[in-house]
């Protein structure tokens, strides 16, 4: 082989490399672009829905609390617009998941801000982060079953006044709307500020582990036609980039366990660096 | 995996909406019931008579307001006394509460008049627009005790 040839050759290989590199970089830009595009968009959906439609999440659990007061008292379940609005969400779950969580609950996009805050300073002060443990999750998402029951039965023994007085939702919902006069609700803010502190430390820590109308929606049935869905077999072995990506730290179908924790978010879409997940796959 | 928890929980919720259907049948026929014997209970002139005699001596006839802090805002409502009986229960201005929540506890101005009284329960899911109504009811009977 002359010089000249061997010359040629590493060239090309050279140019093949460089040209792989190239592709690699273009490919994980476009990622970024894309998930830039899609967390945009989601905030603005957010904040649209934090302006004109801030008490949804705590209206549409007001209706379960009705139905369960009635309940209680033997007395006829009203079709109030509360109820309407649980059935219409309800619906939007089944159809579509928990995209009422992830994109329009007005509690949630604020603990999505504290979180982003929290983080933005954290980074600029150079302390590490704290985090929950990724063992420890799927126990903590148990929580807001016990909630859930624990607020049920309440209503059903006619509780509502202390519901009301200890619930974190009665100040902000107040606050919202732009009612400052909480005397009367220490409690209930202390435990609104608890909140606000796990929404900092771990993303969407009230949503996965407390929220009693998560756990509603988490217990419904979820039609596939727009889930999000996982090419398992094509995933790199032991490969955590979507799970890192996950604001409720869950690989898509995985375990029946986390089954109804996901919030549509979408970023592991545009997170996974074999564009696994998507709607159309399998 | 999806399939099975999909039936799983399909079920669950076909369940659920099962039992709170035949419990709202039986609670229907309750409430025909109780309105029956009410309806009843009504008929009888005597009683009727001394609600009306024992409300004037409280109250004196007019048209009285009243206002008090809502859920988003200030809630105006507006309580007419007619022969010692309240007639009417009404809110004069809403325009700064929440739309939702006062739509939720309107229900309380029909209550006020059935029972002659402002002693009644806030709705549930409007605490705080059923109390601001309530309080609001209760500055304007107040000035009706005190004319």
């Amino acid at each position: 082989m002359s010089g000249v040839a061997i010359d040629k050759k590493v060239k090309a290989e050279r140019g093949q490399a460089q040209s792989a590199r190239g592709a690699a970089v273009a490919d994980r830009k476009a990622r970024a672009k894309k998930a830039a595009i899609l967390q945009y968009g989601r905030i603005a959906v957010q904040i649209l829905f934090f302006l004109f439609a801030p008490e949804l999440f705590s209206q549409a659990f007001g209706a379960i609390k009705e139905i369960f007061t009635s309940m209680g008292n033997a007395a006829v379940i009203q079709a109030s617009a509360f109820v309407t609005k649980l059935v219409i969400l309800c619906f939007a779950t089944i159809l579509c998941g928990r995209i009422f969580c992830g994109w329009a609950c007005a509690f949630g996009a604020v603990g999505d801000w504290i979180f982003q805050i929290v983080q933005f300073v954290l980074k600029k002060l150079k302390i590490k982060p704290f985090r929950i443990s990724l063992k420890l999750v799927p126990y903590l998402q148990k929580i807001k079953y016990i909630i859930l029951i624990l607020l049920l039965l309440l209503c059903f023994r006619q509780q509502n006044a202390m519901i009301t007085k200890y619930s974190p939702w009665t100040p902000f919902s107040l606050w919202t709307a732009g009612n400052f006069k909480t005397a009367g609700l220490e409690a209930a803010i202390i435990l609104f500020l608890l909140i606000v502190v796990g929404m900092g430390i771990h993303e969407r820590f009230f949503c996965q582990f407390l929220c009693p109308m998560g756990a509603v929606f988490s217990l419904l049935p979820e039609l596939p036609f727009f889930a999000l869905k996982r090419k398992k077999e094509e995933c790199i072995p032991n490969c955590q980039a979507c799970r890192m990506q996950c604001p409720v730290k869950i690989r898509l179908d995985e375990s029946p366990f986390a089954d109804g924790e996901c919030i549509r978010c979408g970023r592991c879409t545009a997170g996974c660096p074999k564009k696994n997940i998507g709607l159309r796959h399998k | 995996m999806r399939i099975k928890s999909f039936f799983i929980k399909s079920v669950n919720v076909l369940c659920v909406c099962a039992v709170l259907f035949i419990y709202q049948g039986y609670a229907e026929k309750r409430q025909d019931k109780i309105a029956a014997m009410e309806k009843k209970a009504a008929a009888e002139p005597v009683k009727a008579e001394d609600n009306a005699i024992q409300t004037e001596a409280l109250y004196a006839d007019g048209t009285y307001t009243g206002s008090a802090q809502g859920f988003g805002g200030v809630i105006e409502v507006e309580l007419v006394i007619e022969g010692g009986v309240i007639t009417s229960a009404g809110a004069t201005n809403a325009d700064h509460e929440t739309p939702d929540y006062f739509k939720q506890a309107e229900i309380i101005f029909e209550e006020v008049v059935k029972k002659q009284s402002v002693e009644v329960d806030a709705i549930t899911g409007a605490t705080y627009s059923s109390n601001g109504i309530i309080d609001g009811l209760k500055e304007a009977l107040k000035k009706a005790e005190n004319k």
